[in-house]
Order: C-alpha cells, then sequence, then structure tokens
C-alpha cells in the first residue's frame, strides 16, 4: 500500500520558482508599460513635428505666392505705370550678337561655331551704360 | 437528513452559478468569436477615421517659366458634430444625467452659440452666414432618443465644412483660440486658393476653375489630369478629444501633386499683343476682338487674346461671353484673307501660273444669274496681281476654273471646317458645306470668304501653311509638362505636321505675292520699318445670325500676316467684328493692319530680330549694328 503526501525539502522548491516569475511578469508588465508610454510620447511628438512641418511649408507656400503676386508682369506693369519702376531701353548698339546674319538657328541655341564664319563681324560696343 | 438537505441546496446552487456563467461564457464566445468581425469593425469605425492628403495643383508656367497660375495655401474649418463640445462656464445649471430629447436640442443650441461667439469673429461670419452656420452645426449634433421617441431626434454629423478658403493667420488664431476655450470637435484640412498673378492676361487660354477646384476652362481643363495630381489617405485612430493618436496610423498613402504645365505662350508677347489689342479696342469699340499669333514651323501659339476677356481672380457668378475664346469659338466669314486657298489651290494644281493673265471684268461680272463686284474696277491682271489687288472676281474665276470639288478638297486641306485640335476646350469645327450643297454662285463667293465660316485659329493655321513652305502643322499651346518633384519636362510636346497642302514652289509664289499686298497691295499699313512682311486683309459683311443675310454697316476686318517674310519667325492675325467706324473706314488694310503693324514691331524687337531692309532715316543696315530700333 502506499501512500501520497507532501514534497519532501530535497524535491522541488516552488516559492523562489514563483516569485521570479511573478518578478519576471512584473518587471515585464513594467517594461511594456513603459515602452507603450515612450511610443505614445514619440508618435504624439511625431504628430505635433509633422504639423509644424506643415504649418512651416504652407507658411513657405504663402510667401511663395505672395512674391509671385508682387513679381507679376502685371504687378510690375502697375508699379511701372505708377512711376515707382523705370525701365531703361538698351539700345541695339549695345547689344552683343552671336550668331551670324542669316544663320539663326531653328531653336535660337548656338551650340559650336559656323563652320564657314561671317567675314564681316558686327562691331560689339564697351560702353558702360549710364 | 438536514445535512442532505443542506447538499442538495448546495449542488443547486453551484448548478445555477455553473449555468449562469455558461450562458456568459457562451455569449462572450459568441462575441469574441462568432460576431468578432462585426463587433470589430463597429469599433474601428467608432476610433479610425481615413482622413484625404489632398494634393497640390501643379503650376502653369509660360514658355520662360514665368509663373501664370499657382496656388494659395488656406485651410478649411471642418466641425465634428459629434465631438463638439466647449468647457461650460462655472456658473451654468447642471446638465440633466439623461436628458431629454427637449433638452438634448435645448444643449445643442447653447453650444453652437458659445462655438460660434468664439470664433465668429475670426471666421469673419456676418449675421446671415452666422445663421447659416449655427443651422449647419445644429444638424451636426447627434439628439438620441431617450424613451424610444423619434421625434426631434438625428445621428449628427462627423463632418461639416464650417468654412472654406481660411487663411493661415486666421487659421492659427481659430486653434488658439481652441486651445484656450477647450474646444472639441474643430478639425483643419488643407485648402487652397488658385491665383493667377497677371489677372486677366492670357485668361482664356490659362482657363480658371470651379468651386470644387476642378478646371473648367482653358489649359486648366484639358490639362486637369496632369495638374490636379492624385489625392492621397492615411487612416488614423482619434483619442476622446479628438487629436491623433499617432502610434495607431494605419494604412498611408503619400499624395502625388500635380505637374507643372509649361506653355508655349510668351507672357511678354502676350503683353504686348494684349496691350495693342486693349488700345484698340478702346478706340474701335467693335463686339469682339480676337489676336493669333503663331509659330508657323512648329504650330506653337506664341500669343492668343480675345476681347472682352475676364480676370480669373474675380469670376463673376454669371460668367457671359467674356468668357469665350474668340479666338477658337467662334465662327466669322472670313472674307479676302480666304482668296489665299482659291488662288494656292490654282496654282498648286497647274491651273495657272502666277503670271498667267486674268480678266477682271472691269470690277462687275455675272454669274449664276447673280453680280458679283470688286471693290475697284479691274482689267486684266496676272495671278500674282488678283491677290496683290485682292480682286472677287479674279479669284472667282480661278475656283471656277479649278471646279467645286478640287476647291472643296483644298478648302479642308487647308484645314477649315474641323477643329485644329489645339489643347483648348470649347474649339468649333467652322462651317464648310459640302459641294452638294453648295448653291449655283458659291464656287464664286467661297473663294472671297463668303459662305464659309472658320475660327481666327484655323484662319491663322492656314496662313501658316504658306508661310512654313506648304504643311499644315497641329497648333499646340502646351509646350511639356515638368514633373513636381523634379522639375524635369515628363511630356514634351512635338511638331505635329498633319499634311502637305502645297508645294514649296506654290508656296513661295504666293508669299511673294502676299508680300506685294503690303507693299503696293491693300495692307500698306501693316508694314514694319526694317522687315519684310507678307500678309492679306479681309472685310467681309457681318451676318445676321437671327434673319440670315448680311447686316448693312456691319462688318468683320481682319489682317493676316507673318515676318520676316523670307523667313518666317511668327503668323499674327488680328480681327475685328462691327468695329464702331463708318463704312468707309472699316476695311481690313485700315483696321486691322495697323495693329498688326504694332504687334509685330514690338515682337520683332522682343525676339531679337535683325531687320533685313533700310530703316526710314538710317540707310542699308550693316548687320544690326547700324538699325537704330529703340
Amino acid at each position: 500500500m502506499t501512500t501520497h503526501g507532501p514534497p519532501t525539502a530535497r524535491g522541488i522548491r516552488l516559492a523562489p520558482l514563483i516569485a521570479i516569475a511573478f518578478s519576471t511578469a512584473l518587471v515585464a508588465g513594467l517594461l511594456v508599460g513603459y515602452l507603450k508610454h515612450q511610443v505614445h510620447v514619440l508618435s504624439t511628438q511625431r504628430v505635433a513635428l509633422e504639423r509644424e512641418m506643415r504649418d512651416l511649408k504652407a507658411k513657405a507656400d504663402v510667401n511663395e505666392s505672395t512674391i509671385t503676386t508682387l513679381t507679376s508682369r502685371a504687378a510690375l506693369q502697375l508699379r511701372l505705370n505708377e512711376g515707382a519702376l523705370k525701365l531703361v531701353p538698351i539700345k541695339t548698339d549695345r547689344i552683343v550678337r552671336i550668331p551670324a546674319v542669316g544663320s539663326r538657328p531653328a531653336d535660337s541655341v548656338v551650340m559650336a561655331a559656323p563652320l564657314n564664319p561671317p567675314t564681316t563681324l558686327r562691331p560689339i560696343s564697351n560702353v558702360r551704360l549710364r | 437528513m438536514d445535512a442532505a438537505r443542506t447538499d442538495r441546496r448546495i449542488a443547486v446552487l453551484i448548478c445555477g452559478f455553473a449555468t449562469l456563467y455558461s450562458v456568459f461564457a457562451l455569449r462572450l464566445i459568441q462575441i469574441q468569436v462568432w460576431d468578432q468581425a462585426k463587433y470589430a469593425n463597429q469599433a474601428r469605425e467608432t476610433r479610425t477615421l481615413r482622413v484625404s492628403l489632398p494634393a497640390q495643383r501643379g503650376n502653369i508656367r509660360d514658355v520662360n517659366g514665368e509663373i501664370l497660375a499657382t496656388n494659395l495655401p488656406l485651410q478649411r474649418v471642418i466641425v465634428d458634430g459629434t465631438r463638439l463640445s466647449m468647457v461650460r462656464p462655472k456658473d451654468a445649471p447642471a446638465l440633466p444625467k439623461n436628458p431629454s430629447v427637449a433638452e438634448q436640442a435645448q444643449q445643442a443650441e447653447v453650444t453652437v452659440e458659445r462655438v460660434l461667439d468664439a470664433i465668429g469673429g475670426t471666421l469673419g461670419l456676418d449675421p446671415e452666414k452666422r445663421a447659416l452656420a449655427a443651422s449647419a452645426l445644429l444638424k451636426s449634433i447627434p439628439v438620441k432618443s431617450v424613451r424610444g421617441e423619434s421625434e426631434g431626434t438625428h445621428p449628427g454629423s462627423p463632418y461639416v465644412v464650417l468654412q472654406r478658403r481660411v487663411s493661415e493667420a486666421d487659421s492659427l488664431k481659430l486653434r488658439e483660440i481652441a486651445e484656450a476655450t477647450k474646444l472639441r470637435g474643430l478639425y483643419f484640412e488643407p485648402d487652397t486658393r488658385r491665383i493667377y498673378p497677371n489677372g486677366s492676361l492670357l485668361s482664356h487660354v490659362v482657363g480658371f476653375l470651379n468651386q470644387d477646384a476642378q478646371g473648367i476652362q482653358g489649359v486648366e481643363r484639358t490639362m486637369e489630369r496632369y495638374l490636379s495630381g492624385q489625392a492621397g489617405y492615411r487612416v488614423i485612430e482619434r483619442d476622446r478629444a479628438g487629436n491623433e493618436l499617432g502610434q495607431y496610423r494605419g494604412v498611408e498613402q503619400q499624395p502625388r501633386d500635380g505637374d507643372d504645365v509649361v506653355l508655349t505662350v510668351d507672357s511678354a508677347i502676350q503683353a504686348i499683343v494684349e496691350e495693342e489689342l486693349d488700345a484698340a479696342v478702346r478706340k474701335l469699340q467693335p463686339d469682339m476682338a480676337a489676336v493669333v499669333m503663331m509659330r508657323p514651323r512648329t504650330g506653337e501659339i506664341m500669343a492668343m487674346a480675345s476681347r472682352p476677356d475676364f480676370d480669373p481672380n474675380a469670376l463673376k457668378a454669371d460668367m457671359g461671353p467674356e468668357a469665350r475664346n474668340r479666338a477658337i469659338a467662334d465662327i466669322i466669314e472670313p472674307g479676302s484673307t480666304f482668296k489665299i486657298v482659291a488662288v494656292g489651290a490654282a496654282l498648286n494644281e497647274g491651273k495657272v501660273k502666277p503670271e498667267t493673265m486674268i480678266f477682271c471684268e472691269n470690277g462687275r461680272w455675272e454669274f449664276g444669274g447673280s453680280l458679283l463686284h470688286d471693290s475697284h474696277p479691274l482689267g486684266t491682271l496676272n495671278v500674282h496681281d488678283v491677290v496683290v489687288h485682292s480682286s472677287n472676281i479674279g479669284s472667282a474665276k480661278l475656283a471656277v476654273q479649278l471646279g467645286p470639288r478640287p476647291f472643296h478638297r483644298y478648302i479642308r486641306a487647308f484645314g477649315f471646317g474641323e477643329r485644329t485640335g489645339i489643347e483648348l476646350p470649347g474649339e468649333i469645327n467652322g462651317l464648310v458645306h459640302p459641294p452638294e450643297r453648295w448653291s449655283a454662285i458659291s464656287i464664286s463667293r467661297i473663294p472671297m470668304g463668303h459662305e464659309v465660316g472658320v475660327t481666327p485659329l484655323q484662319m491663322t493655321t492656314a496662313m501658316s501653311v504658306v508661310a512654313n513652305g506648304g504643311e499644315l502643322v497641329v497648333p499646340r499651346v502646351v509646350h511639356s509638362i515638368r514633373d513636381s518633384k523634379t522639375g524635369q519636362p515628363a511630356t514634351t510636346t512635338e511638331r505635329v505636321v498633319v499634311r502637305r497642302v502645297l508645294s514649296e514652289q506654290t508656296a513661295g509664289q504666293l508669299r511673294s505675292a502676299l508680300e506685294e499686298v503690303v507693299t503696293r497691295g491693300t495692307a500698306k499699313m501693316a508694314a514694319v520699318p526694317g522687315f519684310r512682311v507678307a500678309g492679306k486683309t479681309g472685310t467681309a459683311q457681318k451676318v445676321d445670325p437671327k434673319h440670315g443675310g448680311y447686316l448693312k454697316g456691319q462688318y468683320v476686318v481682319s489682317f493676316v500676316g507673318y515676318l520676316p517674310a523670307e523667313n518666317p519667325e511668327f503668323v499674327c492675325l488680328v480681327t475685328f467684328d462691327n468695329a464702331h467706324l463708318k463704312a468707309n473706314e472699316n476695311f481690313g488694310g485700315l483696321v486691322s493692319a495697323p495693329v498688326f503693324s504694332r504687334i509685330a514691331a514690338r515682337t520683332a524687337k522682343h525676339l531679337g530680330l535683325q531687320p533685313t531692309e533700310p530703316l526710314p532715316g538710317v540707310g542699308a543696315p550693316k548687320l544690326a549694328a547700324g538699325a537704330k530700333r529703340d
């Protein structure tokens, strides 16, 4: 006849294991709580930062559109008519023309010197504009 | 006996609890397992929100990069009625625990009044707008049923647009107010206002947007799919106060901003054209005026203007005739400018040569039982001089010699009777009847520009055929599409040749005649000092659209020409409908030609074209240096 009794002193001691498990769970829980809080704080910062960037971009865009409006052809023409601006005509003899007569390329861009350079070159003015 | 009864009672109690907990457990399983998807969705819908991330509309620029249409960033004020609340004043009476429908409605009214008191001033709400806003907000606040009644209850709305287009500065003020008063349920979304820095300049080509920021006119409409970009979205979760919980951000797709559209138009030339056109319109008071300038080799539109016009920054609710781009949407009888078709066709078919003599019947010719007149009696002229002196009879005889079908084929080959294909909305076909529907005299009237309807752009394109050596090119107003991120051209439009209409030889012969139209013909006032100009005048009596026939004393006058004649840089058409002048002064050569001359002279200077002809009082040009053009 066999009898079942409580574990002997030489058997597994449950108390430390339970204490370790409990401590681990406690630390893990605290860590999860801390990390969750960190995620919340950082994401709040991220949202705030995104909003700040959006506001800054909006401000930059407002400034850009204001500059565009103030420097538009219509605005400048108005300022010109009011006398706030003045146009100084550039006389023809002070304009340097690179392409030779009759060799104006279709795209208005000279990429290389003409094969047969013109015999007559137009004078270039070096007089300083006043 | 008592112990047994007690045991039984305990057993019954245990069974009762077991049954109860089993019911709870089953219900839990039903909620967590069977109906999991349903409740998860419900929870998601309550907490999560899909917010739109709007794309920024692309800019419209001229060929030099000058901005013609751009965006001003603004904000849209949104109210979530299901969350709308403000901190209550301390002296306010306490709220009942389970308010009735009437009490909820009364409370909603108080909240709305307090919200509008706080932000109404910053939003600039006048009494009328405030009443509208109050009504919208009241509808957005939910009134729930308490005792099963349905009258007066409504679910509310989480999205009510309180105000559109609030400036950035005002939106900042509103945010500060919301923070100070603990106002919840107030949000901001990006909004924009389209601005056109140059006002009415090029308004018909650039176009404008409707309230929903969709292009409804001009390039804004035709290039909508490039300009509008693609909106993105973001799925977010909000806390009780309505603020985003960044850690639970869900699926996200960034918006793709719209591309920039670069036009072929040069603003500087457009400004020249509009300045001269405005001066002429002030003087002549026409019903309509239009100018089209085009590069004949490539079909690029350099300027396009019509009057009346409008300012897209200040659109009226009832946009009428001023919104119509007359250059592409109005039919006019072209008058004598159309003679280039009959003469070009006859020369190209080899029926005549420039020196072939034609008897012009001394100004009166009976054809098909009807008399055809010339403005001056003309005798025998060669084909060249038929163009120079603009003989109706001479050109009619050329068309008769050609025959109706070949002549009609050439009319269509020049591009009349069909849309040119320019990237602008509202272009019309014009009116060219098939030969089967021609009357007995049509073959003699069409060559002088009667019985046909053309748009100013079609006429400009037809003259470009002569200017570029005989090819019909598609006019185009879009130069390229630029990627909004890189700024690099994503697409560049190219020259499209529809067909060869005239041989180079025929075009050259016609050009020679058109040059003499300016030097000794009907368009002396179109001359530009220092340049060879070719062109043709046109004067047509105005058609009565109501009763048919022609309106007495009302004319459509035009001039279409190009410069420099030997190597054309641009073709320009100037037309006025019913200029208020005496009948003997209302001719294309007297009205439109001088305007062309001024526009062409200033454009040539802007383009840096070098004079090739002697300038008055200067002598022969020594390259560009001797030309004093300032």
